[in-house]
């Protein structure tokens, strides 16, 4: 069977200098995977191009076996609470429905069979009474599990998270990652960008080390080891940021 | 008054700007929930040269083709706006600034150009396009506002939740696979649509006003998008109906300005009593939740505790402190700074002027020489003094412009030269004077006032920064012409002149001063260009830290907020002594576009300055001599020379021009080709087997081309030699691919070090790095591994010297 997630030698630049390098990561089987590096590792970047949201200067993603773009509908996606307006005139429930919008096709509407769905996920992340409040009413973690609920309503097979518990309270972060192990239970894979170092070996399966290159990548057991970690946090080498400096101006030795 | 307003003419407009108002209202929605408030307003401006060029190939006045040409050109003005976003670093409010006044610039060459051309008083319709003309709709008109209004409602209603997403989340959108590019620019088709439609009854001006408006008054009342959408559409043929029925009541009032300034009630209406986030409502939410908050007050201790309550493992907090204080290992060496693309930084600045110079005296040269071939009398005291005022005014203008384009603040600059006309207005009535002091201190006070209100309204009223804008600076225009209409009938001042300026009159137009005969634009114009002198020199530390990092400006104690009202001040000073000359339409290309375009010559903030002055210069003189040889507009052609210039700066730019860019990468693609050449030979020397020359043939032409280049590349500097088809390496040819070779075997053996990768993964991004790693960071790369010559494929790492 191909693997879950198979990201080769994905290599992303900004103005030829590498922010993502050479990122090789197989997900073989659903896990919970959490991608974990200091600022400026490229972890947001990696779920983006995974999804194809930004071009990459080489490498591949394959997803099931398949091109992202012939497995869209299988993908579930919750992108950072800051990437969108929370001012914007909807309601909590709009923002759920979004999520059934890929399966709905051109110009149709969503209907009453979308809303009650929309009404199971927005019941199943616990925010069942606060279907007609405008979005920016709620709090951080209620917006953040709102994200949630769409992601569920995209029925999804593998979730791209990007800091699924980014300002959330403790209380919050018990319920989602309730959630998502009962995801993992139904034989889903769900990838989340994580900042808590605390909370990985509690919570996922599966860990990615970032830091532009991924340092380590593998079973939380084996892989979280303070090395890894020492390697992933203490500082780029130096040779590494030269080498991507070099990649910018163009030096060469002919 | 009642059969006025019953007339069948009358009926006709009411239903013609009620449609329109309402299909505005309803797109703008859009517009203004996705931050792009503005983009419909240059859209509106863009449109100008292309009605103009459909008049000059139709002939006549033929509405539905001179909107089919505004919608052309509105369209052309949105793909420039992509394409600089895309491929250059042209920051988004400097080109909605350059579109917004270069494309007007163009339109009003044009315009003078066929008012030379069809004398027969064909000209009356062009006008209407800026200022709008309500009165000469007629029922065609009104069919043309219906198609487009239904076309309008159709696509939202069809296409509802896309766009409900894609102004939502473009990002989810996106990853559910939809054709965000595509679904962009059919929105951005729309709107520019909504707006084409309505030029020539409201005009360029007001267009935006409607499109911003209805919008921003209806989210005070709901919160959610379709009641949004309902709303602004009804508020939007309200603003219509009841603007052209007061217009048409009082009939000395331009209907335009009354439209927006309907609209203008209709947000402040909104403003206060909104129900959902009106003024009235959130003070009432507020008072209320401090009542409750203050029985249920927690500490926030809580969130404190959780942060430090179990004790971190040891691994991360080595971690942490790894993270805080790098390891010796790490420690890098101070980076080489990089290398400069010029030594002399002055050459070009130089050369670029004397190119313009010596251009200019042969222009003038010809000119002169024509003329009196002409048998027209003599005027290079004329033709100078006009080039001089132009230079004075493009050189302040140019300075401050840079301000503004450095701290992505080009809308506020064209804002404020809108807004500046209810001061003028009031500086009349108060000292009867239409020129001199009171006009620049009157501009200067709605010069802050427009920077102050949009700030208020964007912090108090939540109405997203655009969008306040938008609505700020349309309703003190529309009041200003207003104003002048009443006020300014005696005086000289039309809005006509406002908006276009007579530079053509500048020369000529003297006054006494000490005895002599001056020039009264030089009089305003001179000592303005001083101030802003002045002040960028007096206050050159502090301006510059407020436009880099205004946070860090607040934190050191800079007085951020006085800085930035001063420079609104000054600012609105210069554009109000510029209208004179070249009108408040374009008065925004000379603040903005010399200083964007010298933002891509330079990263110095006083060289940019320089080349900003410069760019400022070159335009004044060739719009005026290109003006003069073609009898055309001058202030629209010095508009058109400063697009231009900032068109060959985006192509030709030294370090960020397009053709810079393209050419480095050509010869990057011909030198990395070249090196595997070499490399393979080397390898190919290294174990040897039957020789196969070059293996796979090229699968594009392309790659054909960078081939044969790399070839070329190879014999020319010597690296090979060719004998019976086959290649070989010369001595400095193997010298050269023993360094290639060095760097990916020991890029390779870096990578396996340092990282986990599995063994069939080193070769790849080795082939990729083998081209750039220089001598220096092969070294260190080296020193890295500690003397190991066997890379992970068991194959000798060639020593940097054999």
């Amino acid at each position: 069977m191909s693997p879950v997630l198979d990201i080769h030698d994905v290599t992303v630049a900004y103005q030829r200098k590498p922010v993502l390098w050479d990122v090789d990561l197989i997900i073989d089987r659903p896990q919970l995977v959490a991608i974990v590096g200091p600022n400026g590792a490229g972890k947001s970047t990696l779920i983006k191009a995974a999804l194809g949201l930004i071009p990459m200067a080489s490498g591949s993603v394959r997803i099931f076996g398949q091109s992202v773009a012939k497995v869209r509908k299988r993908i579930g996606y919750v992108p950072q609470r800051e990437s969108v307006d929370w001012d914007f005139p909807v309601s909590v429930l709009d923002v759920v429905l979004m999520g059934t919008y890929g399966k709905l096709g051109w110009f149709r509407r969503p209907g009453t069979k979308e809303r009650q769905w929309a009404r199971e996920c927005l019941g199943k992340v616990g925010l069942p009474d606060y279907e007609w409040q405008q979005i920016g009413q709620l709090s951080g973690g209620q917006q953040q599990r709102v994200f949630l609920a769409r992601a569920l309503a995209q029925e999804a097979d593998i979730y791209f998270m990007d800091e699924p518990m980014a300002g959330v309270d403790a209380a919050t972060e018990r319920i989602i990652f309730d959630l998502l192990a009962d995801l993992r239970e139904q034989g889903k894979t769900i990838i989340a960008v994580h900042h808590d170092l605390r909370t990985v070996p509690q919570y996922f399966d599966y860990v990615a080390l970032l830091n532009v290159r991924l340092v380590a990548s593998g079973p939380v057991e084996t892989t979280f080891t303070p090395e890894n970690l020492k390697k992933t946090y203490g500082g780029r080498l130096a040779v590494l940021d030269h080498a991507a400096e070099a990649l910018q101006t163009g030096s060469g030795v002919t | 008054m009642i059969d006025q307003l019953l007339a069948y003419n009358t009926l006709v407009v009411l239903a013609g700007v009620g449609l329109l108002g309402a299909s505005a209202g309803l797109i703008g929605s859009f517009a203004v929930l996705r931050k792009q408030s503005l983009v419909g307003d240059a859209v509106a401006h863009a449109g100008l040269p292309g009605v103009c060029i459909a008049f000059i190939l139709v002939g006549q006045r033929n509405l539905p083709l001179m909107l089919a040409g505004a919608l052309v050109s509105g369209i052309v003005g949105m793909v420039v706006l992509a394409l600089l976003a895309r491929y250059t670093r042209v920051k988004e409010d400097a080109a909605i600034g350059i579109v917004l006044s270069v494309f007007p610039g163009f339109g009003c060459v044009l315009m003078r150009l066929i008012q030379n051309q069809f004398t027969s008083g064909s000209q009356a319709g062009l006008e209407s396009f800026i200022f709008g003309k309500t009165a000469g709709m007629t029922r065609g008109d009104v069919y043309l506002i219906l198609i487009a209004a239904a076309v309008c409602l159709a696509a939202v209603l069809l296409l509802y939740k896309e766009f409900k997403l894609l102004a939502f989340d473009r990002g989810f959108a996106s990853a559910l696979g939809w054709p965000v590019f595509a679904l962009d620019l059919f929105l951005m088709g729309l709107i520019a649509v909504a707006v084409v439609i309505g030029l020539p009854a409201v005009g360029a001006v007001m267009m935006a006003a409607l499109l911003i408006m209805p919008a921003a008054a209806a989210r005070f009342w709901t919160d959610r998008l379709s009641k949004l959408l309902w709303l602004a559409a009804a508020f939007g043929l309200a603003t219509g109906l009841i603007g052209t029925m007061l217009s048409a009541t009082f009939d000395n009032l331009p209907a335009g300005p009354i439209i927006v300034l309907t609209g203008s009630a209709f947000f402040v209406i909104s403003l206060l009593l909104g129900i959902k986030r009106g003024l009235i409502a959130r003070w009432i939410v507020h008072v209320r939740n401090r009542r409750e908050l203050r029985s249920l007050w927690r500490p926030a201790e809580l969130d404190d505790e959780r942060q430090t309550a179990d004790p971190l493992p040891v691994a991360l907090a080595i971690a942490t402190d790894q993270r805080e204080t790098p390891s010796q290992r790490h420690v890098t060496q101070a980076t080489p700074p990089a290398r400069r693309s010029t030594s002399r930084p002055w050459i070009l600045p130089a050369a670029y002027s004397l190119a313009a110079l010596l251009l200019a005296v042969w222009w003038l040269w010809r000119l002169d020489s024509w003329r009196l071939a002409q048998g027209e009398p003599r005027q290079l005291a004329y033709d100078l003094g006009t080039i001089s005022i132009g230079i004075v005014g493009n050189a302040a203008c140019a300075i401050l412009g840079c301000y503004l384009v450095l701290r992505r603040m080009s809308l506020l600059g064209d804002a404020i030269s809108h807004s500046v006309l209810p001061g003028l207005a009031i500086a009349f009535v108060l000292t009867g004077e239409i020129y001199g002091l009171p006009m620049v201190l009157g501009a200067m006070a709605l010069g802050m006032l427009t920077s102050f209100l949009t700030q208020t309204l964007h912090s108090l009223g939540k109405v997203a920064e655009d969008a306040s804008m938008g609505v700020v600076f349309t309703t003190l225009f529309a009041a200003g012409v207003i104003m002048l209409g009443f006020w300014g009938r005696q005086s000289h001042i039309d809005a006509n002149c406002v908006l276009f300026g007579l530079i053509e009159f500048a020369w000529t137009t003297k006054v006494p001063l000490w005895g002599w005969s001056v020039p009264r634009a030089l009089l305003s114009l001179i000592p303005m260009l001083l101030a802003v002198v002045v002040f960028v020199a007096v206050l050159w530390k502090e301006l510059k830290i407020v436009a880099f990092d205004p946070a860090l400006a607040a934190a050191m104690g800079f007085r951020v907020v006085a800085v930035h009202y001063l420079l609104m001040a000054m600012v609105a000073g210069v554009t109000v002594s510029a209208f004179e000359s070249v009108g408040s339409i374009l008065v925004v290309a000379m603040l903005i576009v010399p200083g964007a375009t010298a933002a891509l010559m330079t990263e110095r903030l006083w060289s940019m300055i320089l080349w900003a002055v410069l760019f400022g210069a070159v335009s004044a003189t060739f719009g005026y001599l290109g003006a003069a040889s073609l009898n055309t507009n001058v202030a629209g052609m010095m508009a058109v020379v400063a697009g231009l210039q900032f068109g060959a700066a985006v192509i030709l730019a030294p370090r960020t021009g397009l053709v810079g860019k393209w050419l480095r990468q050509w010869s990057l693609a011909v030198r990395i080709a070249a090196e595997d050449v070499i490399g393979r030979l080397f390898r190919e020397e290294e174990r040897p087997r039957p020789v196969s020359g070059f293996p796979a043939a090229a699968r594009s032409l392309r790659e054909a081309v960078i081939d044969w280049l790399a070839r070329w590349k190879l014999a020319r500097r010597g690296y090979v030699t060719t004998s019976g088809g086959t290649l070989a390496l010369t001595d400095a040819g193997r010298a050269a691919a023993r360094r290639v070779i060095r760097a990916h075997r020991l890029w390779e053996s870096f990578l396996e070090t340092h990282f986990d990768l599995p063994a069939d993964h080193l070769h790849e991004p080795a082939e990729r790095m083998e081209h750039f790693l220089d001598e220096e960071l092969q070294a260190e790369i080296d020193a890295e591994l500690a003397g190991r010559t066997v890379d992970p494929h068991g194959k000798e790492i060639p020593a940097a010297k054999p």
